[in-house]
Parts: structure tokens; sequence; C-alpha cells
């Protein structure tokens, strides 16, 4: 057996937790039970900016409901997208600077994913 | 961590055969782990030839029948030969099972045995388990209440009694455990399904006045929530247990522990 061997930890040591958990637990189904309408959401959006061209993608987007749904929709989506990377990452990668390297990864691409969103809706937003 | 290729010391090579002199319609073919630490070689699968004529209706009959009569280097724990110590726990025919429970009659085909799953052996179909005994004992399973003795028993209404009708039950065989691919990956990490059932046991129990630092002990990214409700551990449980439940109920009971 490798790293995943229990053998070397004392019962004493399994007393020890890192006293969070229950919070990112919460925030899982949180972000699924929110994407349920969110993604519906989308789905009409999608139909309905569909065949309306640039012009009326734009106008559609700058409604000021549909430009909150858009940054709810992103900012849970990558949100949820991040918690699920890190469960995948934490299950299967068993070295630490690894498994901290990914997730850092993992982050800085659902921020970038967030960031890019904002700075589309903002210029949206600035134009409208 | 999760490994895909066994290391180069694990892979299982084919073994002796042991063959009866006529086959009939009752010889049964047992596929069975072998592995000896202290000779430095590879673990093998031998192939045994029975008639299960010649012994009794179990898997743990047809394994005392090869030891007495075919094999007597064959290794396995057994003990009470009805399902209550747990001992002859072992993957048969793919699922982690009881060998005493078990009837040969419930397969078809060669019947393979091995040891259960992704521990360290220690010889053919013994595991080591010092790693899972080690998990069950910190989350140590007794009852702790602060408030005194009282002079007899401490009470317990029917309902609050219920409540620990399919936890109590556990015999710690770590079938669920050792089937849990969760386990597999961070058994160094994640206290595994006996562990957690065994904990919400002592949650669950009305006696008990320890709940908040028991819940606070189990908050842990890894040693509870590695769980993903695959649900392997209620499937193999020879009990009829259902640990994935057991761990649901300390996840809802978490975040409001106060």
């Amino acid at each position: 057996m490798s790293n995943n061997d229990a053998m070397d930890r004392s019962s004493l040591s399994w007393k020890k937790s890192a006293r969070h958990g229950a919070g990112e637990w919460l925030a899982e189904r949180f972000t699924s039970v929110a994407l349920i309408p969110l993604t519906l959401w989308a789905a009409y959006a999608g139909f309905t900016i569909a065949g309306t061209g640039y012009e009326g993608a734009l106008a559609f987007v700058s409604r000021p409901l549909n430009m909150a749904a858009i940054a709810a929709t992103v900012l849970i989506t990558a949100w949820h997208m991040y918690m699920g990377l890190k469960v995948i990452i934490d299950d299967y990668i068993g070295k630490s600077g690894t498994r901290g390297f990914l997730i850092f990864l993992t982050f800085g691409l659902s921020a970038a994913v967030v960031v890019a969103t904002a700075g589309a809706l903002w210029l949206v937003y600035q134009g409208a | 961590m999760v490994e895909l290729t066994l290391p180069k010391n694990s892979k299982v090579k084919t073994g002796k055969r042991y063959k009866v002199a006529k086959r009939t319609k009752t010889t049964r073919t047992y596929k069975i782990y072998r592995f000896d630490p202290d000779s430095g070689e590879n673990p093998r699968w031998d192939t045994y030839e029975v008639d299960s004529a010649d012994h009794g209706p179990m898997l743990l009959d047809s394994l005392i029948h090869i030891k007495n009569s075919l094999d007597s280097t064959l290794s396995f724990r057994r003990s009470c030969r009805e399902g209550i110590c747990g001992s002859c726990a072992m993957n048969i025919g793919g699922r982690n099972t009881l060998a005493c429970i078990k009837g040969h009659d419930e397969f078809s085909g060669e019947i393979t045995v091995a040891p259960l799953p992704h521990m360290p052996v220690v010889k053919d179909l013994v595991p080591d388990l010092t790693g899972f005994y080690n998990q069950y004992a910190s989350i140590e399973p007794f009852l702790q209440a602060k408030t005194p003795d009282p002079e007899k028993e401490r009470l317990q209404t029917p309902k609050n009694r219920d409540k620990l009708d399919g936890l109590y039950e556990c015999i710690l065989c770590a079938c669920c455990s050792t089937s849990c691919p969760s386990y597999w990956w961070n058994q160094d990490k994640y206290l595994g399904p006996a562990a957690l059932l065994q904990a919400y046991r002592w949650i669950a129990d009305s006696r008990d006045e320890n709940r908040k630092a028991r819940l606070e002990a189990l908050e842990d990214p890894f040693k509870l929530y590695r769980c993903h409700t695959i649900m392997n551990c209620a499937q193999v449980c020879p009990k009829g247990l259902n640990p994935a439940k057991a761990i649901a109920e300390i996840k809802k009971l978490m975040p409001a522990k106060g």
C-alpha cells in the first residue's frame, strides 16, 4: 500500500478535525438548487436571442432584469463548478502540493469566468 | 490517492491448480487469492476443484474443506460461522460479504475468493484492519454522559430506542468501508462508512450527552464529506444496514450543531 494506507495513523490522530465542511456542504446544495431555475432561464435566453443577431443580443442583455439573471447564473455556475472540481481533485489527487496547485488553478479559472462576465456586463451597461 | 494500476509486487499471477479425479455435477471451482509476504513472491490465483457434496452449504464450509483436505497453507479468518462476528468478511464473486452466510449455490461457474479490497494483506484472505480499528476507536464508541450515573440503568423511551435500529446491528466486518471507492482512495483521511455509521449510532442515542462534541469532531472535509452517496456500502452490508443513510443524517445535523 502507498500513502493511502491508514495504518500509520493512530486513533488519537483521527480525533482531530478541520472544524469546517458543513458550510461547503450547504453551499453545494444551495448552488445546485439555485441552478435549476437559472439553467431553465439560460435556456430560455438562448432561444430568445437565437437568430436576433448582435444588435438583438445586445438589446436582450441590456435589460436590467436579464443582466441580473446573467450575472447570477454565471456567478453561481462558477461557484458550483469550482466546488465540484475541488471535490474531484480532493478525491483523486493525494499529493498535497499537486492538489493545492490544481485547486488554485480551478479557482483561478472560475474567478476568471466571473470577472470576464462582470467586465462584459459592465461594458454593455456603459454602452446602454 | 487513486491508483489505476497495481504496484509491481501486487500483480497477481496464475498459481497452482488442484484438480478432482473426476468432475461431477456437484463439482465447484474456486479461484482463491494467495499471498505470503514471507515468500517475497507476488500474489497468485490458486484454483481448487471441490465436490460440494463433501462439505456444507456455505462458502466458509468450502474454504474449511479446502484447508482441511486440499491445502492446509490457505489462511483465512473465521469464528462464529453464523454472521455475527464479521471475521470471515472477504470478497466473493466480486462482492464483499461474509463467507459464513453466503451459499456456494448462489454463484454460477467459477467462484473467485479474494481478501477485502484495497487493504494491506497479512496473508491470503487475511487483511490488515489496524487502520480500520483505529478509525473506529477515534469516534469514541461508548456512552458519554455528564450527568451523574443513576442508581439503575439510564432509561430511554421506546421511540428513542427505535432510533438505534439499523445502527446497533453493525458487526464491524469492514465489508462496507472496503467496498467504498472514496475509502479506497482516501482511507488515510476518510473515516469510511463503518466508523461513520458507528459515530451516528452514538449521536442518535438519546442517553449520550456529548452530541455537540461528537459532531464537531466529525466536521472535516475529508473525515466525513468524502462520502458521495455511492451506496456500495448499503449494497454489500451483510446485515442489511445502510451506512450511507447514517452519514446523510450526520451531514443534516452538522450545520445546526450550534
